[in-house]
């Protein structure tokens, strides 16, 4: 039986194999490689796309979202609050920052930032005298997080929001696309992310001129008028033109590859709700479906993914540990001292399983029948 | 080419072997030089106009003009001309006498 992988990215290659080999060999010939017009006009495309006012490439999702907390000044005595459950790069920028990162847990059932525990976590900053001062919402597997309760949290604390997009750009939170949902969205061209590249790169969404200025120069070492007049400290954080060149190919056919997202994943809903926990989207939300990621608490989740992988069904555990739990970050504070429970059950139970838009429905019917026939075995010998 | 023209070019010793990834020439009419040339289509950069002690992102750092004489006259006089394995004897050639027809030949 031929192999199903998590991400066949080459279905997507052979069907654009003309128009990128030309957009690549285009840049090769102007010999134009660093940021010029491949890039500035990815970026209007790109903010056109998703409705924001500006869009600023760069070299990665980390480094966007890290130029948005410099953009925004935050350091040392700051507390920024992440969801645990999440990659570790949410948390990492903010300590690298020399910000204090505070634990959240997240919902059971969308995997996303807890409001409630978001308020635990203000309450436990400010008793150890940090300033709590913004929120990096992840919209973890693609779908948005509770914008519109985080808004009113953040308005009442008086934080900022940093939207974590690095898996949800092209999602919907009522009626808006993702880039318009916080005052900063950052956002991941990796490669086996809906939207991604042929290598590292990521981009920066805001309505806010002044942001963008900002982050404008802080990505080119803190420029000024030009390159050798430095205002600022800034870094080295640009996305290559052949990766725009690719990327913009990529975006003209992306709104088709979102719905087919959509239809893959309800077509997994629809065959698994009764024998695994499914992922629930809020009826305001629309996902990517960055993954799609059951929850297998009736029995035994490695079990399962062993079962798979011996059907040559690639799947993975997104994610096994905790940040909160994590050696690097172990030490810095959380919602609850005793634990962030919800996140501590999902990475115990969670299992993403094959997921890209050019997954045929023989193949998706092959992974649906050995997710029930393990379902069953697993849960009689557990 | 340029023998006797006043413009300063990079010596190498000869235990040196140098990549030449720029070729940083110094002369005290550069700003002029660099106009004339780019009006004859010939590319050159400074690298760097302003040291890093003088830019405002040090200016925390309390540096003032005169802490660091040479770079600061260097900032002033150097002047990178085209150089590169593409480059032919008649561009050389050409340049060069550009150069001559700004600064002039000593005797």
């Amino acid at each position: 039986m031929r192999p199903i992988p998590l991400v066949d990215l080459r279905a997507q290659r052979h069907r654009l194999r003309d128009r990128l080999d030309g957009a690549m060999l285009r840049v090769c010939d102007d010999a134009n490689f660093i940021m010029g017009t491949e890039v500035t006009d990815f970026e209007r495309r790109l903010a056109e796309f998703c409705g924001a006012r500006h869009a600023l490439a760069c070299a990665n999702g980390t480094d966007a979202l890290l130029l948005a907390l410099m953009a925004k000044e935050t350091g040392p005595g700051n507390a920024v609050f992440c969801p645990t459950f999440t990659f570790a790069a949410t948390a990492e920028v903010v300590a690298l920052q020399r910000a204090t990162p505070v634990f959240v847990d997240v919902l059971e059932d969308t995997f996303n930032i807890d409001p409630d525990s978001l308020l635990a976590a203000i309450d436990v900053a400010r008793s150890i005298d940090l300033k709590p001062t913004g929120v990096i919402a992840v919209d973890l597997f693609g779908q948005p997080a509770d914008y519109s309760s985080l808004g009113d949290i953040a308005e009442e604390h008086g934080l900022w929001i940093l939207a974590d997009a690095a898996q949800s750009f092209g999602a919907q939170y009522r009626g808006q696309r993702v880039g318009q949902l916080a005052e900063i969205t950052a956002t991941s061209f990796f490669p086996s992310k809906p939207l991604g590249c042929y290598g590292d790169g990521g981009a920066i969404l805001t309505d806010d001129d002044a942001l963008a200025e900002c982050i404008d120069s802080l990505r080119i070492h803190g420029k000024g008028s030009n390159k050798y007049d430095n205002v600022r400290i800034g870094v080295n954080s640009r996305l290559d033109a052949i990766q725009a060149a690719i990327l913009k190919e990529k975006l003209a056919i992306f709104a088709e590859e979102l719905a087919a997202r959509e239809r893959i994943a309800q077509r997994y809903s629809d065959r698994l709700s009764d024998v695994v926990r499914i992922p629930r989207i809020s009826n305001e939300t629309s996902s990517t479906w960055a993954a799609y990621t059951i929850v297998v608490d009736g029995c035994d989740r490695d079990r399962m993914a062993k079962g798979l992988k011996e059907s040559g069904i690639s799947t993975a555990i997104y994610y096994p540990v905790p940040l909160h739990r994590q050696t690097a970050y172990k030490e810095f504070p959380r919602a609850n001292g005793s634990g962030l429970p919800q996140a501590e059950r999902l990475a115990k139970t969670v299992l993403s399983l094959p997921m890209y838009p050019y997954l045929d429905e023989a193949t998706q019917d092959r992974v649906i029948t050995r997710v029930r026939e393990l379902a069953a075995s697993c849960e009689l010998s557990s | 080419v340029l023998k006797g023209v006043p413009i300063r070019l990079p010596q190498q010793k000869s235990y040196e072997f140098h990549t030449f990834v720029n070729f940083v020439s110094q002369c005290d009419r550069r700003d002029e030089l660099q106009n004339h040339l780019a009006g004859k289509g010939v590319q050159t950069v400074v690298h760097y106009n302003t040291p890093i002690h003088l830019q405002p992102a040090a200016a925390a750092m309390g540096c003032r003009r005169g802490q660091f004489p040479v770079t600061e006259r260097l900032c002033e006089t150097i002047l990178a001309l085209p150089a590169n394995q593409t480059l032919m004897a008649d561009d050389i050639c050409f340049i060069c006498r550009e150069i001559e027809v700004v600064l002039g030949r000593g005797v």
